[in-house]
């Protein structure tokens, strides 16, 4: 009997105020609780209560209510997981907004990096780490849209065979798991608070690299809204709209290659944006 | 009653956002004289204030009626009602 109640017993998972309980295999909830718990939110999420079945059946509760279900798959079923736990956050979040997409520090300020799927968002956070940026995120922003802030998100980086080739050299870290072919590996270099927000970046793949351009707020709102973010939760569209056009104001906007597979183009972007935000007034 | 169209002004450019279809419009610089043009005037009105050819008014007025941000009253065109944020 104690064998089956130690079996049965959640795993708690502390992400900063956001406490997840994760009951399931043992070989997966266990790695997936050593990515999420990289992440230490400070906006008080309710308690999320999570049950993975014997067929990889997932599902996902809050205060009785249920947030999402899900098929696990076989191959990936780790970052499938914590995929899952860190979109429930999302729709949790009240204070934040939320965009997906990188974040780093430079010089004090936060830069949140964004952009379709395989833009290079996580090549481009890697490389500006490796370069000694901070870092707060390959996956969420959490902004703060009434002070123009972001904070970290700093689940680890989740690095395919062709993401790590883009960046090159992987910054100082350790690697916290492997699921399939994807290397979970947290930087060294972390912020530990919210920074002001200096620049939203839209990562254009096809432009050279490191070249930095103004872009208009305008279009980059609509570059936000077409990438997952609050603005997705439609019930939610006529308080985060105007959240999202406050925020836009107050920050600066641009567009940057990314990095490429030659090393040139993986140089230089730290001074790039350290640049422009000394010139914004940073 | 709330209007279902929420505006925002960023730069002088405006993106108007359809509340129930959950749709961004950016008008550009074109869409927007023709927009803000929208008071009560008809196609033929508004191309002569505009100075520019019926054709090209009318068919601007089409794709900012099927974005449902102008609507007719009468013979002429007027801005769905928008609030501003």
């Amino acid at each position: 009997m104690g064998l089956r109640f130690l079996r049965s017993a959640p795993l708690t998972v502390r992400m900063g105020s956001w406490q997840v309980l994760l009951r399931g295999p043992r070989d997966l909830v266990a790695p997936a609780a050593a990515i999420l718990e990289c992440v230490q939110l400070t906006e008080a999420l309710p308690e999320h209560e999570v049950v993975v079945g014997r067929g990889g059946r997932a599902r996902g509760t809050a205060g009785g209510t249920e947030l999402w279900s899900s098929d696990l798959p076989r191959r990936g079923a780790v970052s499938g997981l914590v995929g899952q736990i860190v979109a429930a956050a999302t729709v949790l979040l009240r204070r934040h907004l939320f965009v997906h997409g990188g974040v780093v520090g430079i010089e004090g300020r936060g830069w949140v990096l964004i952009g379709g799927s395989g833009a290079g968002k996580t090549s481009t956070v890697g490389v500006l780490v490796r370069e000694g940026a901070l870092y707060l995120s390959d996956e969420i922003g959490l902004l703060d849209s009434e002070r123009a802030f972001v904070a970290p998100f700093a689940l680890p980086m989740g690095l395919k065979p062709w993401t790590a080739k883009a960046m090159g050299d992987l910054p100082p870290g350790r690697e916290i798991v492997t699921d399939g072919d994807t290397r979970y590996y947290l930087p060294d270099r972390r912020a530990a608070s919210a920074l002001p927000i200096a620049g939203l970046v839209v990562i254009d793949p096809t432009a050279p690299a490191p070249t930095l351009a103004p872009a208009t707020r305008a279009e980059t709102l609509m570059t936000l809204a077409e990438t997952p973010s609050t603005m997705r939760y439609r019930e939610r569209l006529e308080e985060v709209f105007p959240a999202f056009a406050r925020l836009l104001r107050s920050v600066r906007c641009y567009t940057l290659g990314a990095p490429g597979p030659t090393p040139e183009t993986r140089t230089g972007l730290v001074d790039v944006l350290r640049h422009a935000g000394a010139e914004s007034g940073g | 009653m709330s209007p279902s169209l929420l505006g925002t002004r960023l730069d002088g450019e405006v993106i108007l956002l359809d509340l129930k279809s959950a749709r961004l419009f950016h008008l550009d610089a074109w869409s927007l004289r023709v927009w803000e043009a929208c008071d009560g005037r008809d196609a033929t009105a508004l191309a002569a204030a505009l100075d520019t050819a019926l054709d090209r008014v009318s068919e601007t007025l089409l794709s900012l009626a099927d974005a449902g941000v102008i609507h007719t009253e009468g013979p002429g065109w007027v801005q769905s009602t928008v609030g501003w944020v």
